[in-house]
């Protein structure tokens, strides 16, 4: 019954895989080596084309989302569309896992601006929810950094929008 | 139960963490671990180890994401250094490692050591987890202390359910250990609990992030339900264990068992192949011809150009060789001999060099079969392939490096333009604003000490005052003539008294439009300085923008030098690839010409015994 000890060590072959396998060092030095270019890569295209001076970065985070279903979001900087977002159940369910999306990334003059985030999904009781956020700001030297949050309102059972401005430290 | 990633284990470390490290920059690594986990769940690996690297800072669950990372990227290496640092740093720092990150590192460098071949050190490695972290890794440890000793692991007394209830790795843990009892002459109790064990494969057992993360299943966390087992992997497992129960059956000779088994075994199941065999095995002990005649011919069409079809087919001439039914062998052993040449021919045909884009259509279905079933060749289509993925991504690179490359010249062309026409011309105005300011300045200053000064007077009563100062200089010279200037002299001196009155009538006036006049210029002043100190400034970015220049000029040497590299490395790898296949092939096409031989000695020898039958039969009519 030879067979019977074969077929019965499968998964532990299959578990430890390739045991005697040598391990590719060449390869993995070349997969690091693309890492870093791709590393150096982004720091440069931060540095060029949005250096602080006129960089504007707005995220996406959610809080629970017991209360609202994501389903859009759009971004209005001083009353011209800029971005426009669509969240698919796997993009919703990583918002509310802790993840933090980087909505936009983009270049404003130093000055006064207004950026209006309209929020568009399910609302309690699963109704067509719509709630527009706005948050002037002004543009100096330094990168302006922006969270909108969403989060849980237990005092009416409501969704609550946040703009939340980071700080450059 | 969904795992949310930040919340719990931000409490594991709040707890764990000495306040001062909730600072900015926690807060800031925070924000990158986020992003990248943003990255991780949209399945793109390489994207959130870029984002989670560029963290100022990184605390130890990042450092354990970054391991992960490593590892969905198939860089072991890479990812057992940074556990490794992660526990030698707590170490030497005297910082509690949380037990639950301590717990990860250890099982995953253990489980990299098991597949280096490097068992004491990954009993090492295991020796040292912590039982004491509420079961949470229990499975995995037991798991992996299993494949350290195997064979001689520890078996329970009874199959531990409880205990392992809510770990994935709980069905391999039982059916290794009713594997062992069969080992140990047992296998009336390996029976009893692969039995107990097959309706608990439908619990939903879960998986935390980690487990998910460094177990390669975390393309399941995007399912929305969360991280529950794979339904593909539970089927697959409870045909495992039906199969181990037929083969204990077999052992214990209770062919009828294993033939109810083997009988209902799923056709598109990842064992079908094995259970065919052992099938056969058990209709050819029961001599149950017609049955088994049904499943060889079942091998031969569900497995194509496998050992067990080519050893079916010459079986099926000998199955009815035994039955006494020659001339139907004979049919059965010259279809075994056109089987067999057509066999050699269609591999020949189908085990050409493979190219890369072949290799990523999948190749032939002879070479499909070879790549699925060698551990080597997988590894190596995988390789060639991630190379691949490699190097579609260079244009996409080589595009962002030859932007950035137009935006740094277009910012130093603009650069210089500024200079060369903003500078001279505001420091042209730089010094007009502080001329007109310190004149400013000194008519308030002669205002307030001679305030009938000359130079204090503008207009009409300028020239009515340059006027009389002329008209006085003259009394002496007519007064010299012998002219009478009483009159002239006392005329001036009321005219200077009515001027005096009406300068003195307008002088506050006039003070506050001076000094409001050089409050603006000093403003002027002010913008134009900063406005210079700006341009300045920014020709002082020339330089940092050159050092960019030269910089990307540099990557791009890189990245062409990089995608040689990667370019020659695939290509050994596909070589290496069509070798072991032509290997592969030289040993099947010689498996095939033994079986030929073997088959062509049967029909020789049915022939006789058929030729033998029809003399006597012939000799018999004649008498």
């Amino acid at each position: 019954m030879r067979t019977l000890f074969l077929t019965g060590l499968l998964w532990l072959s299959m578990l430890a895989s390739a045991e005697t396998e040598p391990v590719n060092t060449q390869l993995e030095q070349l997969k690091q080596q693309v890492i870093q270019l791709n590393r150096e890569l982004f720091l440069l295209e931060e540095e060029l084309l949005f250096p602080p001076e006129t960089q504007l970065a707005v995220y996406l985070s959610a809080d629970m989302g017991q209360f609202f279903q994501l389903d859009s979001v759009e971004l209005i900087l001083n009353d011209k569309p800029v971005e426009a977002h669509l969240y698919t159940t796997q993009k919703w369910d990583a918002l509310k896992r802790g993840a933090i999306q980087p909505l936009f990334k983009g270049n404003v003059k130093a000055g006064e601006h207004n950026l209006t985030a309209v929020f568009i999904g399910k609302g309690p009781d699963n109704r067509d929810y719509r709630r527009a956020v706005s948050y002037p700001f002004t543009k100096a030297e330094e990168a302006v950094l922006l969270e909108l949050q969403i989060k849980d309102r237990s005092s009416d059972y409501q969704p609550d929008f946040i703009v939340q401005p980071w700080s450059n430290d | 139960m969904v795992q949310r990633l930040a919340p719990a284990f931000l409490l594991a470390l709040s707890i764990s963490l000495p306040w001062q490290s909730v600072s900015a920059q926690f807060e800031n690594g925070e924000k990158h671990y986020r992003q990248a986990a943003w990255s991780f769940y949209l399945q793109q690996p390489a994207q959130a180890l870029e984002t989670l690297q560029l963290a100022p800072e990184q605390d130890k669950r990042a450092q354990l994401l970054e391991a992960g990372l490593y590892l969905q990227l198939n860089m072991p290496q890479h990812a057992t250094t940074l556990l490794e640092d992660l526990l030698l740093k707590a170490e030497k720092d005297q910082e509690a490692l949380p037990q639950s990150l301590r717990n990860i590192a250890l099982l995953q460098l253990a489980r990299y050591q098991l597949e280096l071949g490097d068992k004491p050190s990954a009993k090492r490695y295991l020796s040292a987890v912590s039982e004491s972290d509420k079961g949470e890794w229990l499975g995995q440890q037991q798991l992996l202390n299993q494949l350290v000793n195997w064979p001689d692991i520890s078996i329970p007394n009874k199959p531990d359910f409880t205990l392992l209830a809510m770990q994935p790795e709980m069905p391999y843990i039982v059916s290794n250990q009713a594997l062992a009892l069969a080992r140990a002459q047992k296998s009336d109790i390996a029976l009893q609990w692969l039995a107990q064990l097959k309706p608990r494969l439908n619990d939903t057992a879960q998986q935390s992030f980690w487990s998910a993360l460094f177990s390669g299943q975390w393309r399941f966390l995007s399912q929305p339900e969360g991280f529950v087992y794979p339904a593909q992997e539970r089927q697959a497992l409870a045909d495992y264990i039906g199969l181990t129960q037929a083969q204990l059956h077999i052992e214990r000779q209770e062919f009828a068992a294993a033939d109810v088994i083997l009988a209902n075994f799923a056709a598109d199941s990842a064992l079908s192949g094995t259970a065919l065999s052992l099938y056969s095995h058990i209709l050819t002990e029961q001599r149950h011809i017609p049955a088994l005649l049904a499943v060889l011919q079942q091998q031969i069409k569900q497995q194509p150009f496998s050992q067990s079809a080519w050893q079916a087919a010459t079986r099926i001439g000998e199955q009815l060789e035994r039955a006494l039914q020659p001339r139907d062998a004979l049919g059965a052993y010259h279809w075994a001999e056109q089987y067999y040449e057509q066999q050699v021919q269609l591999i020949q045909q189908q085990a050409r060099p493979l190219q890369v884009s072949q290799l990523q259509q999948g190749g032939s279905q002879w070479q499909q079969l070879q790549l699925s079933s060698d551990n080597n060749l997988h590894r190596l289509q995988q390789d060639v392939l991630a190379l691949q993925q490699q190097l579609a991504d260079a244009p996409i690179r080589q595009q962002r490096l030859a932007q950035l490359q137009q935006v740094t010249e277009f910012k130093l062309v603009q650069q210089q333009q500024l200079l060369r026409t903003q500078l001279p011309q505001l420091t042209t105005k730089l010094q007009q604003l502080q001329q007109q300011f310190s004149q400013l300045q000194q008519h308030i200053e002669l205002a307030q000490q001679h305030p009938m000064d000359l130079a204090l007077w503008q207009g009409q009563p300028y020239e009515q005052l340059s006027r009389l100062e002329q008209a006085e200089q003259r009394l002496p010279l007519l007064k010299q003539s012998g002219r009478d200037v009483q009159g002239y002299a006392q005329r001036l001196q009321r005219l200077r008294s009515l001027l005096q009155w009406q300068y003195s009538n307008t002088a506050t006036e006039r003070n506050w439009q001076r000094t409001k006049q050089l409050q603006i210029v000093s403003e002027l002043l002010s913008n134009t300085q900063q406005q210079l100190t700006a341009l300045t400034l920014q020709g002082d970015q020339t330089a940092r923008l050159q050092q960019v220049q030269h910089q990307l000029a540099q990557l791009s040497a890189s990245q062409q030098q990089l995608n040689l590299a990667l370019l020659s490395r695939q290509q050994q790898l596909l070589a290496e690839l069509n070798q072991q296949l032509q290997q592969k092939l030289q040993q099947q096409l010689a498996g095939l010409t033994e079986l030929k031989r073997h088959n062509k000695e049967s029909m020789a020898r049915v022939m006789e015994k058929v030729l033998l039958t029809a003399d006597t039969t012939n000799s018999g009519a004649t008498l």
